[in-house]
């Protein structure tokens, strides 16, 4: 049987060989462009995904919803428990509200006295989540505005407790974002009372590891981890989550965010400060003057 | 009557590229990526290596390389590697489908899971040449395990439920048009 194949040497057999070759020889250029133009070809990508996922909207916004459903369903089996628990909670977050609040005004007061100029208030898009990437060793998800709402490459993207993750790629009405799980993520932190800076590195398990801690002598399970502003990708402040120390004792985070229902993001709207490339020529001489007439130089 | 043949053919290649589609849009679906406490299996790959085998002329090489790759798209995956390496995977089984003649479902089956073991060993080869991060042993171990037991719900999927059966031995020609 196999031999009817072999026996029937025809012209479309050759042309189908030399066909394969040429696809093989294309895949095989696909990966080596992708590897050396990073860049470029996830651009390419994200133009693709951004021209089909949008228009599947209708398609995949009503499974997703029917799943939620589901599951929502499936917890009105510990209804009471759930409110037991919440109670609670309600009860212990009433005593922080008013320490906040006290706290709060006590900070305005001291910052008044002290005449600090803060930092403008970053304003927020809020986006709807579209898909998740389906590969288990890659965690991101795609949102549904893109550069039409000038949504930039590297903004944080946050639900309502803590950061999720940043914007990676950006279409014209999707954009990528690359969560702080993911295996490519490495996010600038600092853990709170003891003012350590460290890198939250990603390993596509739920806890990602802190690393390039030089000292964790003052660090408890149960500190607040919150970004650092580090390498002027997002601004300092937001809330990463919880330190936690593993059976190893490797120090990991647990994320404030709840991954389990990512629905709308919080895209923060953030402008670094332009760099200060020139020293002034108080430091630097007065031989070599800058040209650029805004320039605030003492003279 | 050979127009016929062809247009079933035809007919058989659209509608595997429709249902490889919807697959990959199902993996996309934002429900909640942690409650999966396993990875889910590679069901693209079953499906190719399920139907290669029993109507290889369904699914031609340029087929599975175009599935492949809207994958590789879709689910950020390395572009084109997962693509070059299951095309190639897939005409090692077409080459050798009659080996599956008469044979019982077990041997397919261990043959499918060592083909994508094989596969995966390709992958992180090829990762780790071009530096790029790769899974974690334990993480590949884990999709070896939950593709090993996708394998059997691609088959009731492609041959049970949508026909794609394999033919006699004496119908059995080959896709060789291109």
């Amino acid at each position: 049987m196999a031999r009817t194949e072999d026996s029937s040497p025809n012209f479309g057999r050759s042309v189908r060989r030399l066909l394969f070759g040429l696809v093989l020889a294309l895949l095989v250029a696909l990966v080596v462009f992708w590897r050396m133009d990073g860049p470029r070809a996830e651009h390419l990508r994200i133009r693709v995904v951004d021209y089909v996922v949008p228009g599947m909207d209708w398609l995949l916004l009503p499974v997703a919803r029917l799943s939620q459903m589901v599951e929502d369903f499936q917890s009105y089996a510990q209804l009471y428990e759930q409110n037991q628990e919440l109670r609670r909670e309600l009860q212990q977050m009433k005593a922080w509200r008013e320490t906040a609040i006290q706290l709060d005004q006590r900070n305005a007061r001291l910052l008044d006295l002290n005449n600090v100029r803060l930092n403008p208030k970053h304003s927020i898009i809020t986006a709807e989540v579209l898909t998740d990437s389906g590969s288990p060793f890659h965690r991101s998800l795609l949102i549904n505005i893109g550069s039409n709402d000038n949504v930039r490459d590297g903004w944080a993207a946050m639900d309502g407790f803590g950061l999720v993750g940043r914007i990676s790629g950006v279409g014209r009405n999707s954009s990528r974002i690359i969560l702080l799980t993911d295996r490519n993520s490495r996010i600038p932190v600092t853990i709170l009372p003891a003012e350590r800076r460290s890198i939250l590195n990603g390993d596509n398990t739920r806890l990602p590891p802190l690393t390039f801690l030089e000292d964790s002598r003052n660090i408890k399970a149960g500190d607040r981890v919150v970004t650092s502003g580090d390498g002027k990708v997002f601004p300092p402040g937001l809330p990463v989550g919880q330190v936690i120390v593993d059976a190893a004792g490797v120090l990991r985070v647990k994320p404030a965010a709840d991954f389990q229902r990512l629905d709308f993001l919080r895209i923060i709207r953030h402008f670094p400060a332009p760099p200060i490339a020139d020293t002034g020529s108080l430091v630097a001489g007065v031989e070599e003057p800058r040209e650029a007439p805004g320039g605030s130089s003492a003279e | 009557m050979i127009v016929a043949a062809a247009q079933i053919i035809w007919f058989r290649r659209a509608a595997f590229l429709l249902v490889a589609f919807a697959i990959i849009l199902v993996y996309m679906l934002p429900v909640g990526m942690f409650r999966q406490p396993l990875p889910l299996p590679a069901f693209i790959y079953c499906s190719v290596i399920c139907v290669v085998i029993r109507q290889p002329e369904s699914v031609p090489y340029w087929l599975i390389a175009l599935v492949l790759l809207a994958g590789d798209t879709f689910h950020m995956r390395p572009l084109g590697l997962w693509t070059l390496i299951v095309v190639c995977v897939a005409e090692v089984f077409r080459n050798s489908r009659l080996v599956f003649m008469g044979q019982v479902f077990a041997f397919e089956w261990l043959a499918a899971v060592l083909g994508f073991l094989c596969a995966l060993v390709a992958q992180q080869v090829a990762m780790f040449l071009l530096l790029v991060p790769a899974p974690t042993f334990r993480q590949l171990l884990w999709l070896l395990l939950t593709t090993g037991i996708a394998y059997p719900v691609a088959v009731m999927l492609w041959s049970g439920l949508l026909g794609y059966r394999r033919r006699r031995a004496t119908s059995d020609f080959t896709g060789a048009e291109a």
